[in-house]
């Protein structure tokens, strides 16, 4: 049997029959089930006993396809209009399309034949003789036909992707082309079809590519771009046109290592040019016509229309060069129109402009758009923060509540700005506070006055620095002291107040010298005990602690507190021992904690005091051996009665007053001289002097406890040895005009902590303070690092100071030289700017 | 014309009373702290010996927690006894 | 004299005195208002003041080699000086002081070394000392100064030029590091 069929020339026998099959199926007419079964069936049959029947059935084949090919050309290439001959293609080629995913099915056979393997359309006259025998390859054949059978289908409609199932429900013969095609298509840039791989349908591309595409695919394109040309400028058209050429670049791709390539290096390459020349003829119209801000607008639109088109015209790989080939065009190529629009607009708070503008910015490659106006607001914020500063000036530099509530203001109305028009984008907070830091640490307006030297150490000259910390410090003081503005807020109201001047020490580059203040308005609210809150006391304490403020500092001030509570306890204590001492408090200050305590005045005391002294003293020693008390007496308060016959008064006067008062007890119709004042107090000069100014120039009362002789004097500085001060009898407290029969009134006004010390030389601690910070840190750097050279000392001197203060180049350079001359450090023999630690 | 003090609030610091300025174990003045210490007064505290001499408390206490037998004064050598008042 | 030894297994102390470094501390200042340089390396700070006054005021006879002392803290050689009248007049010997962490409250390992190993009854060949107090009698009240006055007066106070009898023994079988010698100090006169 074999042999029988072997002698007759089984190819020409059996295909021209299926053969019909074949062309039928190309013609998308119908077929039936019994039909494609057959054709398996040829297939099957010829390769099994035809030795070369493979290379016979593909070279027919491809002669079928040719054929048909160049008929789909004649009608196409006939077509006079884009549109028509663009509709013509595509309804040619989805066709054509549809069946390269089905034609292959039955030839799938060939697939093992090495006959047909090679790349050219042409077969191998292979002399191979091991041509599809076997069981296995008909036992595979079978099974082909099993499916093709199952999924009875005539005409080859079918989803690519799931064929036997999605066919086998469809089962209809009518090909509704748009949707099988637009899924086949889809289906072709995700999962592989399983025809894909097939040799059939390679050829059946690649056949096409050659006979029709390669000839009128620039035809295509172009017509393509015209259609997207005219849907751009709003004219109808019909889109399906322009992703059917799409896909067909798509599929026609024979490179399995870059499906794409067709696609991109034709459709995606005319896409984008045509795209960048029709917005660089509309983007230059626009802006004339309209001007800059509407086409701000215009860009933002385009930008959003054409990314929603590419989404229907381009496969995904494309979108990206998409969007930078018209950021290039619509906002690169006009970036600086646009951005010098940018300074008024900030100027004028056009926060929706901004916006648009920050948005076209945002898309430019490298930032360069987003810096440009970084800097345009850091100017802004600057300069207008500075000019309002400065118009403010006047009034700002006398009321630390209006300065930072001004500056509040201020901050608040850039923030927003920031927030509206950036989003609050990290970059544009930056530059918002690089801005905040130059206005809050200017100079122009107010400034304080620091030696940069010390006195003893050469050359003293001052370098200013700005108010800031001190009015801020000033400020937190009305808020945490009983005062008129304390009283009128609420504690929530005074809570959002401080938290308001921690955000503004935030931006203070000397920080140290708000904690000096801090802590000197600290200290005068505890020991008079004028706090409004003491639990926000202790809040702002951890506040601060918080905010950064270095650890030693806060520690310090919470230490302040503890002094205060165990002074408390000592006080019950003391008055359960002694009851005659009711109204004796003391408070005892853990020396380095508070702010300046070691100096000490001498002073004679009131008698009645000098009773007391000793008990409180006794009591201590009892408390705490190898303790010894040294009474403060510049802090020292209390409260007196004095009684006359106008009424009955309490004074809160400090000890030194106190001390001068009760000069009068005994005599109290003398008139005393200065020299004997001092002999009686023992209080040093300017305490004296200062003392008794309180006494009779009390700002803003009506009627002075003290009087003098003469009453010209201006100035403590008058008063001369023979300076006569006498009571005024005539003394009363002063109310709305009226003489009060009773009543308080506090002489206390800031209490003085330390003695006459001048403001330089309270700077000058700061300094000093300073200086040793920086040999502090300097030494703890060169300890660790060794050896390290003079900028990235710097760098680090610097992130360990900025907490506290800015230190200048020229301290930090007389600080290493001091170290250096006192062998702490040296520097390296062959660089100067290396230093190497001492041990 | 009278007055009369109707109460007082006496501020005022403290120091040791030691016979020496500096501590013996870490040369550190007793004014200010022991070499661990950052607050000096109630947290780093001094104390004596009965043999009277004077140490930070924690210079001492770190001494004697090192010498498991013979917890001698580091100045004079005697027994070191805490003098409680 | 008389002097026996055996090696003991190092017996270091478990306590807390483990140091760190801490939190930088507000500087003092010096009445005088100059700022008083802080080291803060807490116990580091007592050997820098020693080194300090031993440059500054050195007692006779005893140098400090700055050079040495400035690579290395933990580390110092001193010069000392036979006195005159002594049996060690117109001799110069160095010492070396090694400090460890935990210096003051364990001793400083100190030798001598250099080319002259003064010949003392006191002092082996190879440089170790016996001396109490740089072990057992070591107090944290002791300086590198007291130890050089002791060791000059050990010196002086030396009747004849003589090795210890058990040297050659001594130095062949000793650790390098003389406080791991148990040392049984039984004369103190010489």
């Amino acid at each position: 049997m074999l042999r029988a069929i072997g002698k007759r020339d089984i190819f020409e026998e059996v295909w021209p029959k299926k053969r019909l099959i074949v062309l039928k199926l190309l013609q998308q007419e119908t077929v039936s089930q019994r039909e494609w079964q057959d054709l398996f069936f040829g297939v099957h049959f010829v390769c099994l006993w035809d030795e070369k029947g493979a290379a016979k059935i593909y070279d027919c084949l491809q002669q079928d396809i040719v054929e048909f090919i160049v008929q789909a050309q004649s009608k196409v290439q006939s077509q006079r209009g884009e549109q028509a001959l663009l509709a013509t293609y595509i309804v040619e080629w989805r066709k054509f399309f549809t069946q390269s995913n089905y034609l292959p099915l039955p030839f799938r056979q060939l697939e093992q034949s090495p006959q047909v393997k090679p790349q050219s359309s042409s077969a191998t006259s292979s002399t191979s003789a091991s041509a599809c025998a076997g069981a296995s390859t008909s036992s595979n054949a079978a099974s082909s036909s099993n499916q093709a059978s199952t999924s009875s289908s005539s005409t080859a409609k079918a989803s690519t992707s799931s064929a036997a199932a999605a066919a086998a429900a469809s089962g209809s013969s009518s090909a509704s082309t748009s949707a099988s095609t637009s899924a086949a298509g889809n289906a072709s840039s995700s999962k592989k079809s399983p025809t894909e791989d097939s040799p059939v349908r390679k050829l059946m591309l690649d056949s096409w590519n050659k006979h029709i595409f390669h000839d009128i695919k620039n035809r295509l394109q172009e017509s393509a771009m015209k259609i997207v040309h005219a849907e751009r400028n709003g004219d109808a058209y019909d889109a399906q046109l322009v992703v059917g050429v799409r896909e067909s670049y798509v599929n026609l791709s024979s490179n399995a290592q870059d499906k794409l390539e067709i696609y991109r290096e034709h459709f995606e390459l005319a896409y984008l040019k045509a795209t960048a020349e029709f917005y660089r003829l509309k983007s230059a119209e626009q802006q004339q016509e309209n001007g800059v801000l509407a086409y701000m607008k215009y860009a933002d639109a385009k930008l959003h229309e054409e990314e929603v088109r590419a989404k229907r015209y381009l496969e995904p790989s494309s979108f990206s060069v998409l969007t930078y080939t018209l950021v290039k065009v619509l906002i690169v190529d006009h970036l600086n129109s646009i951005l010098a629009e940018c300074p008024d607009l900030i100027r004028d708070y056009e926060t929706e402009r901004l916006n648009l503008m920050f948005r076209l910015m945002d898309r430019v490659l490298h930032g360069v758009g987003v810096e440009a106006m970084m800097g345009d607001l850091q100017r802004h914020i600057m300069s207008a923060g500075l000019a309002d500063m400065l118009a403010a000036s006047e009034i700002i530099t006398q009321d630390s509540e209006k300065y930072v509530e001004r500056l509040l203001e201020l901050f608040n109305k850039f923030s927003d700005l920031v927030h509206n028009a950036f989003n609050d984008d990290p970059r544009f907070l930056t530059a918002r506070d690089i801005a905040f830091k130059t206005v809050v640490n200017d100079t122009s307006v107010f400034k304080m006055e620091l030696p940069t030297s010390m006195a003893n150490r050469g050359v003293k000259y001052t370098a200013p620095e700005s108010k800031c910390p001190e009015l801020l410090a000033n400020y937190c003081d009305m808020l945490l002291r009983r005062t008129p503005l304390s009283k009128r807020l609420t504690s929530e109201q005074i809570d959002a107040r401080l938290r308001d001047v921690l955000l503004v020490l935030k931006y203070v580059n000397n920080k140290d010298v708000f904690m000096r203040y801090h802590k000197v308005h600290l200290t005068r609210r505890l020991i008079l005990g004028t706090s409004a809150d003491s639990e926000k006391e202790e809040d702002i304490v951890e506040w601060l602690r918080e905010v950064g403020m270095p650890a030693d500092y806060v520690n310090r001030l919470a230490r302040m507190f503890q002094d205060i509570k165990v002074s408390e306890d000592l006080n019950t204590q003391f008055r359960n021992s002694i009851s005659r001492h009711d109204a004796i408090n003391i408070k005892i200050l853990n020396a380095g904690a508070w702010a300046r305590c070691s100096e000490r005045v001498s002073v004679s005391l009131p008698i009645e005091l000098e009773d007391y002294i000793p008990d409180v003293e006794e009591f201590y020693k009892k408390k705490h051996s190898g303790r010894k008390l040294q009474w403060y007496h510049h802090m020292s308060n209390g409260t007196i009665t004095f009684v006359n016959d106008f009424g009955r008064y309490d004074l809160d006067v400090t000890t030194f007053q106190m001390a001068v008062l009760f000069a009068w007890n005994q005599r109290q119709h003398d008139k005393i001289s200065y020299e004997n004042l001092r002999l009686a107090t023992e209080l040093p000069d300017p305490e004296l002097r200062r003392t008794l100014w309180s006494l009779v120039a009390f700002p803003k009362i009506k009627k002075q406890i003290l009087l003098m002789e003469p009453a010209a004097i201006s100035s403590p500085k008058d008063f001369a040895e023979n300076t006569l001060f006498y009571i005024n009898q005539e003394f009363a407290i002063v109310k709305n005009g009226k003489s009060q029969r009773r009543g308080k009134l506090n002489l206390i006004g800031r209490l003085q902590l330390s003695t006459e010390r001048s403001q330089q030389e309270d700077n000058q601690s700061i300094v000093q303070l300073r200086i040793l910070r920086t040999q502090e840190a300097i030494i703890k750097i060169m300890k660790v690092r060794k050896r390290m050279n003079n900028a990235a000392l710097q760098g680090e001197l610097i992130d360990i100071l900025k907490n506290m203060f800015l230190p200048s180049k020229k301290m930090i350079k007389e600080q290493l030289e001091w170290l250096i001359e006192h062998k702490y450090m040296r520097r390296d023999d062959d660089d100067i700017n290396m230093f190497i630690y001492v041990a | 014309m009278k007055l009369t003090i109707k109460s007082w609030t006496g501020v005022a610091s403290w120091r040791w009373i030691a016979n020496d300025e500096n501590c013996g174990i870490c040369r550190m003045s007793f004014e200010s702290t022991c070499p661990e210490c950052a607050l000096p007064g109630d947290d780093c505290p001094l104390v004596w010996g009965v043999c009277s001499h004077c140490f930070h408390m924690h210079c001492i206490v770190k001494w004697l927690n090192l010498q498991p037998l013979n917890k001698q004064c580091p100045m004079c050598r005697q027994s070191w006894k805490f003098n409680i008042h | 004299m008389l002097k026996l030894f055996k090696k003991t297994k190092d017996k270091i102390p478990k306590s807390e005195i483990i140091i760190e470094p801490k939190e930088l501390k507000t500087p003092p200042l010096s009445k005088c208002g100059k700022p008083l340089l802080l080291d803060n390396t807490r116990w580091e700070r007592r050997l820098h003041k020693e080194l300090m006054s031993l440059i500054k005021e050195p007692p006779p006879g005893v140098t400090v080699d700055t050079e040495s002392v400035q690579q290395n803290l933990s580390e110092w050689k001193i010069n000392i000086k036979g006195f005159e009248g002594t049996l060690y007049e117109g001799e110069d010997f160095q010492l070396l002081f090694k400090f460890n962490n935990k210096y003051p409250f364990d001793s400083p390992e100190v030798t001598f070394i250099g080319n002259n190993i003064p010949v003392h009854p006191h002092v082996y060949s190879n440089g170790h000392i016996c001396l109490s107090i740089l072990t057992e009698d070591w107090s944290p009240a002791l300086s590198v100064q007291s130890v050089c006055l002791s060791i000059a007066s050990m010196l002086s106070s030396c009747r004849e030029k003589k090795r210890p009898p058990d040297n050659t023994l001594y130095v062949k079988t000793c650790n390098k590091n003389p406080k791991k010698t148990k040392w049984w100090y039984h004369d103190d006169s010489v």
